[in-house]
Formats: C-alpha cells, sequence, structure tokens
C-alpha cells in the first residue's frame, strides 16, 4: 500500500469512529457516560484542569488539534473567553460537533478541517494549543 | 505534530496535553504488550516529557491521570452491560463485541501497569 493509500485508510478509519453508536440505543449509551466525559477521555474536570493551565484570556486565540466535535477546547475556550479554532481530520467529526460549537463559542469559534502535523496556520499564531488523546 | 504545535505558538505560548502512553520502565515484552492492548494509534516515540521537550517546550507541570482513566474505563464496561441487549439489537454484535474487547484490553493493559494516561503543560521558548 502506498502513501496516499495509506493515508486513505487511515482518514477512513476515523470517519468510522464518528459513525458508530449512532442508533437511539448508541446515543442513550453515549449519553450515560457523557455525563462526565462528553467525548473521548477527557473528563470535564480534566478539560476544566486543562482551561485553568493554559493561561489564556479573553482575545487569546486557542487551537484544538485532534478535536473531534469540540471536545474539550470547547470548554477551555468558554472557561477563558478565548477564541478557538478547531482542527480534525475526519469531516464527520467535525459536522456532528459544529452545532453545538457554534451554541457555546458563538463567533468565537472556527473549525478546520486539517492534519495536526501539517497545520495550515502560519508561524506564532496561538497564545495556547491543547491536545487530548492525539497521536504525539 | 509537537514540532507542529510549537510552531504555531507564541513564545512563552501554552502547551497543554492530555495523552495514552506506554508507561515507563518496561521490557521490549511488555512495551510490545503494551502496543497491542492499547489504542490503535498509541504512541510509541518515548515519554510524553521527552517528546514535549525535545519539541521546544519548557515541560511546567505533569500529572498522572492513570487512576481516572482506569475509573473511566470501568465505567465504558459498565454502561456497555447496562445496555448490551438494546445495544446488540440496534448496533449489532460485532460492533459490542469489539467495543468491549478494546475497552476490556485497555483496562487489562493499565492495571498491569502497561499503560498510563498523562497530562503534561509545556510553555513555548
Amino acid at each position: 500500500m502506498n502513501d496516499l493509500a495509506q493515508q486513505r485508510t487511515t482518514i477512513h478509519s476515523y470517519e468510522d469512529r464518528y459513525l458508530r453508536f449512532r442508533t437511539k440505543a448508541g446515543f442513550a449509551f453515549r449519553s450515560e457516560i457523557g455525563g462526565l466525559i462528553p467525548n473521548g477521555w477527557t473528563t470535564i474536570e480534566q478539560a476544566e484542569w486543562m482551561a485553568s493551565v493554559a493561561a489564556i484570556s479573553d482575545d487569546d486565540l486557542l487551537l484544538d488539534i485532534g478535536a473531534g466535535r469540540g471536545w474539550p477546547g470547547s470548554l477551555i475556550a468558554k472557561e477563558t473567553g478565548a477564541r478557538l479554532v478547531s482542527v480534525d481530520v475526519p469531516l464527520e467529526a467535525l459536522r456532528q460537533g459544529a452545532k453545538d460549537l457554534c451554541e457555546t463559542l458563538g463567533p468565537r469559534v472556527l473549525q478546520v478541517c486539517g492534519d495536526g502535523r501539517v497545520l495550515p496556520i502560519g508561524d506564532a499564531h496561538f497564545s495556547a494549543v491543547c491536545q487530548a488523546d492525539v497521536l504525539c | 505534530m509537537l514540532r507542529e504545535c510549537r510552531r504555531v505558538l507564541k513564545r512563552d505560548g501554552r502547551l497543554v496535553v492530555v495523552t495514552i502512553e506506554i508507561a515507563e520502565g518496561l521490557g521490549a515484552a511488555e512495551r510490545a504488550q503494551a502496543t497491542e492492548l492499547g489504542p490503535e494509534d498509541l504512541g510509541t516515540g518515548g515519554p510524553l516529557r521527552d517528546l514535549v521537550a525535545q519539541s521546544g517546550f519548557e515541560v511546567v507541570i505533569e500529572r498522572d491521570l492513570t487512576e481516572d482513566f482506569r475509573v473511566s474505563l470501568l465505567d465504558r464496561l459498565n454502561a456497555l452491560d447496562q445496555n448490551d441487549a438494546e445495544l446488540r439489537r440496534a448496533e449489532g454484535h460485532e460492533m459490542v463485541d469489539t467495543e468491549r474487547e478494546k475497552r476490556a484490553n485497555m483496562l487489562t493493559a493499565v492495571q498491569e501497569g502497561l499503560l498510563r494516561r498523562t497530562a503534561l503543560v509545556g510553555r513555548a521558548w
């Protein structure tokens, strides 16, 4: 398998993750655990801690890499007042998170489809970067 | 990816990263077992602390979240159990079985000291 084919396979596997548990029963299962962990493995307490150590405030720009549906960047931006750029590869994840992100942050959020290894962003642009359970 | 984080950060900007990683001090066989039991995209490049430091950051805070992770895994397995019949009807046996196996494997790895979850804050210099 060449590099491009490998990349496509990887992207499809990421997309697939966001298509699991989309039935009514699946939503019920996800919402049951979602009380403490809205997405991924980062709990609300951990996201609040991330907000407290990010050292950002109003008008600062926060980048969330591998953001999926927008967690935990959305909470960090909400708690600190920062503007958020939420980046991930799977379009399905961005699509699923768009409504909640807009409701939570309004015009302070921008979603970008992109790979955290090659960001379509200039140098020295952000005051903080967060990432949760993204391959380092 | 961490070098890319450094590139887009202003000087003195903060990197706040949380990740599942292979526990330190393991032999080759244990590391292989951790990789097998861990998440598909488990990083194998070395301790997060070292990777962050090598990418242009001063590590200012490190926090071990492994116990929280163990509890989260147990919660998810319990939630699967409680919704098992309905999930199997709606999602199919394969999806439920795969989900359970992944979570159970990660729990085993955590309990055996093969995986940890780490939070780390770096300051861009």
